[in-house]
């Protein structure tokens, strides 16, 4: 079995859920024009990836599997998912109504980010412990944030540049993101 | 207000019976396929590592790298081994199926079931030009793995990939350990009369 | 000529246009097979959820319009996923955890809320096939040129141009980001040509 280490390092490092894996480039596209809006989104997913892969690795072990229904996980997790961000949305709202208000429409979209969805189907697909799951949901949502923040800073300092015209904003950023996708090839092939 | 939340969850509830059923149907319709699918892969496998495959049944494995062991028979006689080995390569594990005859320990056969190399490069461990090359590979010493290979035991390594070439050479060692352990000339003869 | 259907290929592309299914479009481009095998399963999927959804949007209650959509959808999309699996293993497998998490591919759930939602079966068809030949071809487009590029290779010929060297890092993740930056560059470009000539 994948020993604690290499889930950690894995995720964080070598299968990038960004940058190796391609899941959740809309809101990595889309929040990235400023540290600020980064972090927050950084936070919401952090938070929706950990709950989501704990709801949906109970359901699937506790309902699912024991009556041969593994075929509707999809539809599960993916209900299971838009219920959850639906309460974190009413939760922040009401607790933290700065942050709602930077984040604005992106919250409702963490339910179609795939990068919940893929976590929570990763976590079964390679039959990931609970501990081994909810461990691999932290280490994800870490990798993430860090593509998210090193990548918004970048552009921060992209948008002064004097790039030709057709080339600004969404094409920069991503042979920006292809660049940093050559740098974390690097880590492969370290156990 | 209380009745129409229940009027909306009603009507979702419905939606999703609908749904479950079709999706249910479906996979009673297609679980048949896709088992005999699989099913045929994994016979086709055993078929291309050890042509002359018969019987099959599980042998203990045990041993660093090595998944499963299946001993074949034909004839009331074992006629090889098929080893499954999942050495470490340049990223994640490389997952091997080799078949080895028994008794004379060559290697009949090597496949290459799963594998997560960088494209291009150590992805072509899969292609001819490097597994065929272990094919009829006496297993009484290790292999290695050279860069200009021209030793009956040395594996030609692919060019730039050196990591992986090593890996597969290193899973294929494991087995040859284990068989010679096993099922070796040593333990053939003392075998024998059991 | 009907409207409805061309304005997903070109002039509303969802892909180059309105920016939307990112994800798919640099995880299954590695060759231009896996970008037509994607191409197929999302194009399926989109026809059968805009025809459910404009046949039953009478039925579904706006409120709770959205997590009816997400069970259509999904279901469709666990359908889909099994009959690859039993027909077309090969793609299936290459394709791997791509082919749930179109669930989540925004264009679908958008198609359904902006359109199908609002207008009749014959309309929300043309919808469909319009923007999922408008996406396949995005796709295309991307895998063709990393696959040709790449690895010297188109569908799993070889096509590679005599005396040179395919450029691996192209079928690497790296190259997805590289190519689609370029193409959306081109594009771009050429978008502020045709500006230009016409002003003028």
């Amino acid at each position: 079995m994948d020993s604690n280490f290499a889930i950690i390092f894995s995720a964080v490092f070598i299968s990038n859920i960004v940058l190796s894996q391609f899941l959740g480039i809309c809101s990595f596209l889309g929040v990235s024009k400023s540290l600020r809006n980064a972090l927050g989104m950084s936070a919401a997913v952090a938070f929706v990836m950990v709950l989501a892969s704990l709801i949906s690795w109970l359901v699937y072990y506790l309902f699912l599997a024991p009556y041969d229904l593994t075929y509707l996980k999809t539809i599960v997790f993916i209900l299971a998912i838009a219920s959850l961000v639906q309460l974190v949305e009413m939760f922040i709202k009401k607790m933290l109504p700065a942050l709602h208000k930077s984040m604005g429409v992106f919250l409702p979209l963490i339910t179609t980010n795939c990068a919940i969805l893929g976590v929570a189907l990763i976590n079964i697909q390679k039959n990931y412990t609970l501990w081994q799951s909810l461990l691999n949901a932290v280490s994800t949502a870490v990798g993430y944030t860090l593509a998210l923040v090193l990548f918004s800073c970048i552009r921060e300092r992209l948008e002064d540049s004097d790039a030709p015209e057709c080339m600004k904003n969404l094409p920069l950023a991503l042979i920006t993101a292809s660049c940093m996708s050559i740098a974390i090839m690097g880590f492969a092939g370290i156990h | 207000m209380s009745k129409d939340i229940l009027r909306l969850a009603a009507i979702l509830l419905v939606i999703c019976g609908i749904a479950a059923a079709c999706v249910g149907t479906a996979h009673d319709q297609t679980a048949p396929l896709i088992e005999a699918r699989k099913a045929d892969a994994v016979r086709e496998g055993y078929k291309q590592v050890l042509p002359d495959a018969g019987q099959l049944t599980d042998e203990p494995a045990a041993g660093k790298h090595i998944v499963a062991v299946k001993r074949s028979e034909t004839d009331g006689q074992t006629n090889g081994y098929i080893y499954t080995v999942n050495p470490d390569g340049y990223s994640g594990k490389v997952v091997i199926m080799l078949g080895i005859e028994y008794p004379s320990a060559r290697i009949s056969g090597v496949k290459i079931l799963q594998q997560n190399e960088t494209p291009g490069l150590g992805a072509k461990c899969t292609e001819p030009a490097f597994i065929d090359q272990f094919l009829g590979k006496d297993l009484s010493h290790d292999l290695t793995v050279s860069k200009n290979a021209s030793q009956p035991q040395e594996i030609q390594a692919i060019t730039a990939s050196t990591i992986t070439s090593k890996a597969v050479v290193k899973g294929i060692n494991s087995a040859r350990r284990h068989y010679q352990e096993h099922f070796g000339a040593s333990k053939a003869a003392a075998g024998k009369g059991v | 000529m009907l409207p409805e259907f061309t304005k997903g290929i070109i002039r509303e592309n969802p892909l180059f246009v309105q920016l939307l299914g990112v994800c798919p479009a640099l995880a299954t481009t590695s060759s231009l097979t896996n970008a037509l095998g994607m191409g197929a399963a999302f194009t399926a999927v989109l026809i059968g959820s805009n025809l459910i959804i404009s046949a039953l949007k009478k039925f579904i209650p706006a409120n709770i319009r959205i997590p009816a959509y997400i069970v259509v959808i999904a279901s469709l999309v666990t359908v889909t996923e099994m009959l690859m699996n039993a027909y077309v293993p090969a793609i299936y497998e290459s394709l791997g955890i791509f082919i749930p998490l179109i669930v989540v591919n925004c264009i679908i759930l958008g198609r359904a809320e902006a359109f199908a939602s609002k207008n009749g079966l014959w309309l929300s068809f043309q919808d469909a096939v319009g923007m999922g030949i408008g996406f396949t071809l995005a796709l295309s487009a991307i895998g063709a040129c990393r696959e040709f590029f790449g690895a010297g290779t188109l569908l799993g010929h070889a096509v590679a141009l005599p005396g040179t060297q395919p450029v691996l890092l192209l079928i690497l993740p790296a190259g997805a980001f590289l190519t689609m930056g370029l193409l959306f560059g081109a594009l771009n470009y050429i978008k502020a040509r045709r500006e230009v000539n016409h002003g003028q």
